[in-house]
């Protein structure tokens, strides 16, 4: 039998793992026994949710207006509320928000559910803060700061379904980034009705990450920048990155473009397939510069681009070191021939270790698997086994300095065929997942 | 260039000799560093076990200045993996005693972790019999008193 070693635990502590914790589940340890009896009120934060408080749409302005005056002296270190506009009546808000500010909040989090129409516009508070270090506000509207704004403390700022009050809500967006010397993570969820202009402009010198999701265009001046993701309908302008580390992409935006701006930069990218597709008209039309600084690739692709494709890519990757390769094999009827003939530069002198796994085309998006008829199954199995083969005996035979080659498979006939296959070459370790 | 050693004594009396830049993700032992150079650091009240623990997780996190990204097996995501790992395999009693060590040694984003993950387990527990029960917690209220409570707190618990 254990003995109860967390209530032994200082009140500091204690109070700091409920502020781990959503209040609704802090509240519930005060019924543990005497010594937990009122630690939940000196927990510095509230995280709540209107959903908890369904019977009567003012206890969670009693509740929350109770404790914000049992511990008015004390610091308030996180304010998150998920409330919905249409079931809660929640007159005066916002007051929380200043009060949060004030008594030194790092972490704040605004989050109102449905009501499209209407949206609770934040304090001009929240533009000046000398302790706010993530700002993450859904669904509400924003003012328009006739100040400078001050948050030297904020790194992580996410805006998502936003309401800008000036007709140009960019010049929101780009004052309030102006504002951040220390920002590192930056979301930006745009709305369909946001009102924003179809190019958007976001510089920052210490950016590591910029998420966008759906919305037009954007364009980015920001030289810290690690990584990068986008998914959806951008276009997107890389201009000033020289510092890039890491790209993740999905989505169809104007890609030339773009890679040519961030090619003497990243070393390490992920593509999606979906991406592949354009990236492949891309490199017909006209040459891409190489990604020289380029050591860590991950990529998905469809097999039937695959022959086309992967060694255009690792032409233009001439150090790469690290590849994660993945296949989508899907049910069409592929082509016929299959054989990988070119050898580039990375096999040659680079390319230390190579990953390759396999995907059923649909997981990828989640999409439920299309049922297939016994002579499909037969003929993507055989598809399979024939692609698998080529694609390692490549990496076998041509590359001069593979040290791993790592296959992560589940079909035991391929895997088989595939061991007997891989004994031949003795100076490349080959692992089996 | 050789990397500056220093060594952490346990309570024990175990030595533990750990690169200098390890260590210094304690502000405490950052500061020691600073005022006793080429001191051996004496850790009193934490345990070996407890100190080899935290030494993993300070080598783990420990950001190399090599100039170079991708020379790190560990990226955000990756490292974010082995936290959530590495506190998983720690059973209850140990777990608190890490988080009293992170909060001695002033490492925040270990003391974050070891909350976390204490605070995962409560918020699992259905109700807080459940709890009572995963931290061996003695329950000294009356049907009564918890009835009362649950009244004053004007929270639907």
């Amino acid at each position: 039998m254990g003995y109860d070693r967390i209530s032994l635990l200082p009140d500091s502590l204690l109070t700091q793992i409920l502020l781990h914790l959503p209040t609704k589940d802090s509240v519930k340890t005060s019924l543990l026994s005497t010594r937990w009896r009122n630690l939940w009120l000196d927990v510095p934060g509230l995280d709540l949710h209107s959903n908890d408080f369904r019977y009567s749409s003012s206890a969670i302005k009693t509740f929350t207006d109770k404790f914000l005056e049992l511990n008015r002296e004390s610091r308030l270190l996180k304010f998150k509320i998920k409330y919905d506009e249409c079931n809660v009546y929640l007159f005066g808000i916002s007051e929380w928000f200043v009060t949060a500010i004030n008594r030194g909040a790092q972490v704040l989090d605004v989050d109102t559910l449905r009501c499209p129409f209407y949206k609770d516009f934040m304090p001009l508070d929240v533009y000046k803060s000398k302790t706010l270090v993530s700002l993450k506000l859904v669904n509400v509207g924003l003012l328009k700061p006739e100040f400078v704004v001050s948050l030297p403390c904020l790194k992580i700022m996410h805006l998502e379904d936003i309401q800008y009050s000036d007709d140009d809500g960019s010049l929101i967006i780009q004052k309030l980034v102006s504002g951040c010397p220390v920002l590192e993570d930056l979301t930006l969820c745009r709305s369909f009705d946001d009102k924003l202009p179809v190019v958007l402009r976001v510089m920052s010198q210490t950016l590591k990450r910029f998420c966008v999701k759906s919305g037009p265009g954007i364009e980015s001046d920001a030289p810290g920048l690690k990584c990068i993701d986008f998914r959806d309908d951008d276009r997107v302008v890389g201009k000033n990155l020289s510092f890039f580390l890491m790209v993740d992409i999905d989505t169809k935006f104007n890609l030339h473009e773009f890679l040519n701006g961030v090619s003497s930069a990243r070393r390490s990218m992920i593509i999606s397939q979906r991406t592949i597709m354009e990236l492949y008209r891309c490199l017909n039309m006209e040459p891409i510069s190489k990604f020289h600084n380029l050591s860590r690739l991950e990529v998905s692709f469809s097999s039937d681009l695959l022959l086309q494709v992967l060694t255009n890519f690792l032409e233009i990757s001439p150090n790469l070191k690290y590849l994660t390769l993945c296949l989508v094999f899907s049910t069409k009827i592929e082509r016929e021939n299959l054989e990988l003939t070119n050898v580039p530069r990375c096999l040659l002198s680079t390319l230390e270790c190579v990953e390759i796994k396999e995907m059923i085309a649909g997981e990828e998006t989640g999409m439920a698997r299309v049922r297939i008829g016994k002579t499909t199954a037969m003929k993507l199995a055989k598809q399979k086994k024939k692609i698998w083969m080529e694609v390692v005996r490549y990496f076998l035979e041509d590359s001069v300095v593979l040290k791993n080659l790592i296959l992560r498979l589940t079909d035991s006939d391929i895997i088989k065929k595939l061991v007997t296959f891989t004994k031949r070459f003795r100076r490349c370790q080959t692992i089996f997942r | 260039m050789s990397k500056k050693m220093i060594v952490l004594k346990s309570s024990e009396g175990v030595s533990f000799v750990v690169e200098e830049a390890v260590a210094r993700q304690s502000k405490i032992i950052s500061f020691l560093v600073e005022e006793f150079p080429d001191r051996e650091l004496p850790l009193t009240n934490m345990t070996s076990e407890i100190l080899r623990k935290t030494i993993e997780y300070c080598k783990k996190h420990v950001v190399e200045d090599d100039g170079g990204g991708d020379s790190s097996s560990s990226s955000s995501g990756d490292l974010k993996e082995w936290d959530v790992k590495f506190v998983a395999e720690i059973d209850q009693p140990r777990l608190m005693d890490l988080l009293m060590a992170a909060n001695y040694l002033d490492i925040p984003s270990l003391l974050d972790v070891t909350c976390q993950k204490v605070a995962d387990t409560i918020a699992a527990c259905n109700d807080e019999k459940e709890i009572r029960a995963t931290f061996n917690i003695e329950n000294d209220f009356t049907e009564e008193e918890v009835e009362a409570i649950r009244m004053e707190n004007q929270y639907p618990i």
